[in-house]
Formats: structure tokens, C-alpha cells, sequence
């Protein structure tokens, strides 16, 4: 359990921030009249076990996370962070990304 | 400095004794060679994206103008020397041709590895720019 415990360990760096993104192909009329939903935060993750990658978590993913919930199209005034938590032999790789959602 | 004939293959330059037609160099230089790795992927395609305030009017008219920025840092053996940020990438990119934003963009990174000696990491956007 000491072992366990002394082996995880986790950290979490700023890799951008953007002032407008989106996964979807709009209109710039929709632009304009978009409306604020309010702050929301999404994520994407991918398991590694011995330092084996399942996948890469993806950005994208990340965003519709966050703009699903609302029905948003767009952020913006976004922060992405990419997380890294370690439990000795495995662990997740995570976007995260946190910004206004208009829709 | 002193010089002594070839078949004893002996140089000293500056006090320092160096023997000619030895291996090692060249083993660490083909070790180097051999452990050298490089690796890409990508984590995200992203329909827009800016760093700058947008110019609607811009972002509807196609340019044509595909570019890609890069946002890289060196890693000495095993120490990185900061992080890449992908919105220096996004910027790098727009730099190029003073678009407002980057549509149809895939993000990805590259890492350049000669594994305990030197590596270079980096971001990389592509996309239209407008």
C-alpha cells in the first residue's frame, strides 16, 4: 500500500490557450449570433499500462465533451492542460480543456 | 603540442593525449545513430481555431493557403528545456501568412530522440489559414 501510494504521482502542464476553437464546421452568421452557455469543462483520456500507450487522447474529443452537454458550437477563451497521472505501471495521458461554450 | 609518427598513432594537442584510429568515437557516434528514434502523432482535428481576435468576414473566404507552425523544445539527456505549447504552433502558423485563424486543423507532435543525450519535442498545427 506505502508502495502503491509512494509510486503515484501525477502532473499537469498548460499546453495552450486559444481564443476561438471548434470541431464543427459553422457558419460565421452562427458565429456572430452565438450566445453564451455558460463556463464547461471536457476531457479525453487514454489508459497506458507498462509504458504502453492505448491510443492518444485527442482534443477534439475533449471539446464535444464539453460542448455536448449544452448543445454549444464553439469555445472560446480556451485553456487546454495536458495531465499525466502514474500509478506505478499504469496510468492516463488526459486533455483537458475548460472555456466558454456558445451555441 | 607534440606529434609522434603514425605507426605509434599518438597526437597530444594542447596536453591532451588523444589516440588516433581508436574505435570509441566511432562507436558512440554508431551507437547514437542506432538508438536515434523519431515518432509522430496526432492528437486532435479541430475545425477552427485562433489565438487572435477573428475576423469573421475572413474566415469564410477559402485561401488556399495551407501552412503548418511548429512549437519545439530540446531535451538535454533527460532534462526537457520547457514544454511545447500548441498554441505557439497555432501562431507560428498564422505568423506566416497574418491570417486571423486556422481551419481544418490537425494537431500532432514529433519527437526526435538519441536516447540520454539530446532530443527535440514538438507541436505541430496545420490548417488552412484566413
Amino acid at each position: 500500500m506505502v508502495l502503491a501510494l509512494a509510486g503515484t504521482v501525477g502532473c499537469a502542464v498548460h499546453v495552450a490557450s486559444l481564443k476561438v476553437v471548434t470541431t464543427k464546421r459553422i457558419p460565421a452568421d452562427r458565429i456572430r449570433s452565438a450566445t453564451s452557455h455558460g463556463w464547461r469543462d471536457g476531457q479525453s483520456c487514454r489508459f497506458w499500462l507498462v509504458g504502453l500507450p492505448f491510443g492518444l487522447p485527442q482534443v477534439d474529443e475533449a471539446i464535444d465533451e464539453a460542448l455536448a452537454p449544452v448543445g454549444g458550437i464553439l469555445m472560446r477563451d480556451v485553456t487546454v492542460t495536458s495531465a499525466h497521472s502514474v500509478y506505478v505501471l499504469f496510468g492516463w495521458h488526459c486533455y483537458r480543456v475548460r472555456g466558454e461554450v456558445f451555441g | 603540442m607534440t606529434t609522434q609518427g603514425c605507426a605509434g598513432a599518438r597526437v597530444v594537442i594542447a596536453g591532451s593525449p588523444v589516440r588516433l584510429g581508436s574505435w570509441r568515437p566511432l562507436a558512440l557516434l554508431g551507437l547514437a545513430v542506432v538508438t536515434a528514434s523519431g515518432c509522430t502523432g496526432t492528437t486532435g482535428h479541430l475545425a477552427l481555431a485562433s489565438t487572435r481576435d477573428l475576423d469573421l468576414a475572413a474566415i469564410e473566404k477559402p485561401s488556399g493557403r495551407r501552412v503548418k507552425g511548429r512549437s519545439c523544445i530540446h531535451v538535454v539527456t533527460v532534462v526537457p528545456i520547457g514544454m511545447p505549447k500548441f498554441d505557439a504552433a497555432i501562431e507560428d502558423a498564422l505568423r506566416q501568412t497574418g491570417g486571423t485563424a486556422l481551419v481544418d486543423v490537425v494537431v500532432g507532435y514529433e519527437v526526435y530522440d538519441i536516447p540520454f543525450v539530446y532530443g527535440l519535442a514538438c507541436y505541430v498545427a496545420e490548417g488552412e489559414a484566413r
